[in-house]
């Protein structure tokens, strides 16, 4: 398996022209025919926001400072991974047309779908910085390493979409298990509230969540123009290489039977 | 979820699509690949082409890249056909570079003219099939693979798609063609594989293979009634 999968890696570099080709396509394609375009990636999580800050700031009148600020940053950070995810699920039974055509190796599809997703996150982030002035706030030495943060989401994401896009082929219970199963995800994540914000007695277990790690990694720079906890960074990004190559090889090994299911 | 595996992996309750395939074909070799319908040829093509691996066995290319010749009309009908190129063509391995070499031989040879920078959903059944076969004949294969892919757009484009298809011929490395015709296996292969329920029925020489299959087949065919 592991000679496969070592060949199958060196075949996906050489291809690479099709992943930048397929990211593209992706970025072109969306919301073709429509007036806002791409803007409808960002009214999702703007959307949600609003219905946010209604009933928790103006109903509840519980949050807390720059809570519109909180919440945007980390729905656009929570869109990247679950639109990442299904999307690379979708494109890859999408597909399936094509992979009976010609010989590639199938690992571009989730690849060029989280690609995709990480170019729409980057843009939605430069917007938050564009307008968190309204809230004080300006880009500090910390705003650059918000890089680093997205580059351990995406390797944490990539393997989940790896994973799943192959799973999903034989067992279509894991697109309705992202479907209905990841909103829960984002509510057990520091996403509407902050992390000191949970019970001292629970964070052994909560922080057991990579997301108890990267959405207070994106509100620490952005809101608290500080540096993110490395350490608890480097946790997460080791785990998520391992997880990575775990999926990597389960892929790999379900791959050859893409073309054989109807 | 281990029952899912435990099916994956379990060779019980399988239908073999062929089995019990064995053939060599040489540099210069043209060999044409006859059976009945369902008799496995397809799904050995998809094998050849690396599309499909096998559940046993090998398959060796000695380092030549085999192409199957298809008709890939599965194109992102919100891109222009120009866009598609690059997109097919990356499909096929090629980046955006080597394919812009080429780019221009490709739409000549389609005859989509300024329709090329339009949307491919504005486009007729019959210049997406246009476009998609010069797009494959232009991908140069060093082992060229071809399922019957023939007869495409109007007589002329037919015409044309044929002197094509001869001259990639005498370029690639060996040929692999799945056919019904038996003239044209006759004419133009040098080897014959006759697969019979996916089984090998015979191999070699085109004549007699060839004449061997007509025999079997003519046997199984139902009787036509006269009319009164």
């Amino acid at each position: 398996m592991l000679k496969a999968a070592w060949a199958d890696l060196r075949a996906t570099i050489h291809f690479f022209p099709l992943v930048r080709e397929l990211v593209a396509s992706s970025l072109k394609t969306e919301n073709v025919g429509t007036v806002l375009g791409y803007l409808w990636w960002l009214l999702h999580p703007l959307m949600q926001m609003g219905a946010y800050v209604i009933l928790v700031d103006v109903i509840l009148q519980g949050s807390q400072r720059r809570f519109v600020l909180l919440v945007l940053t980390t729905l656009l950070a929570w869109k990247f991974f679950s639109a990442g995810v299904r999307d690379a699920i979708n494109t890859t039974l999408n597909k399936e047309g094509r992979m009976r055509q010609i010989a590639f190796p199938k690992v571009v599809f989730p690849l060029s779908t989280m690609f995709a997703d990480m170019i729409r996150f980057l843009v939605g982030l430069l917007v938050v910085l564009a307008v968190s002035p309204i809230w004080g706030l300006y880009p500090s030495k910390a705003t650059p390493f918000l890089l680093v943060v997205t580059f351990v989401q995406l390797i944490f994401g990539l393997a989940f979409a790896v994973l799943f896009s192959a799973l999903n082929f034989f067992l279509r219970d894991i697109g309705n298990f992202v479907t209905y199963m990841f909103p829960l995800w984002y509510y057990i994540s520091p996403g509407l509230y902050r992390l000191d914000q949970v019970p001292p007695g629970w964070m052994h277990y909560y922080m057991i969540n990579p997301f108890a790690t990267l959405l207070p990694a994106y509100q620490e720079i952005i809101l608290d123009q500080q540096l993110p906890n490395f350490r608890d960074l480097g946790i997460v990004f080791g785990g998520s290489c391992i997880f990575l190559v775990a999926a990597y090889l389960v892929f790999v090994r379900l791959q050859s039977s893409f073309a054989k299911v109807n | 979820m281990a029952e899912f595996l435990r099916r994956q992996n379990s060779t019980e309750s399988k239908f073999w699509a062929i089995r019990d395939v064995s053939f060599a074909v040489r540099d210069g070799d043209v060999l044409g690949v006859i059976g009945r319908n369902g008799s496995g040829k397809s799904t050995l093509l998809l094998t050849l082409a690396g599309i499909i691996r096998p559940d046993f066995g090998t398959i060796q290319t000695l380092g030549l890249r085999p192409t199957l010749l298809t008709m890939t009309t599965g194109f992102e009908t919100d891109l222009s056909g120009r866009e598609n190129i690059y997109l097919q063509a990356a499909y096929f391995g090629f980046s955006r570079s080597r394919i812009r070499e080429r780019i221009d031989e490709i739409i000549e040879f389609s005859e989509l003219g300024s329709f090329i920078d339009a949307q491919m959903r504005t486009y007729s059944t019959g210049m997406r099939v246009r476009l998609a076969f010069s797009i494959a004949v232009h991908i140069e294969p060093e082992i060229l693979l071809i399922d019957e892919v023939l007869g495409v757009g109007d007589a002329s484009f037919t015409e044309k798609s044929r002197a094509k298809l001869r001259e990639l011929m005498k370029k690639a490395h060996a040929i692999v063609i799945v056919s019904h015709s038996m003239s044209f296996i006759r004419k133009t292969c040098t080897k014959v594989l006759w697969l019979q329920e996916g089984r090998i029925a015979g191999f070699g020489n085109p004549q007699d293979v060839v004449n061997a299959y007509i025999a079997a087949t003519e046997g199984t065919r139902a009787p036509v009634r006269a009319l009164p």
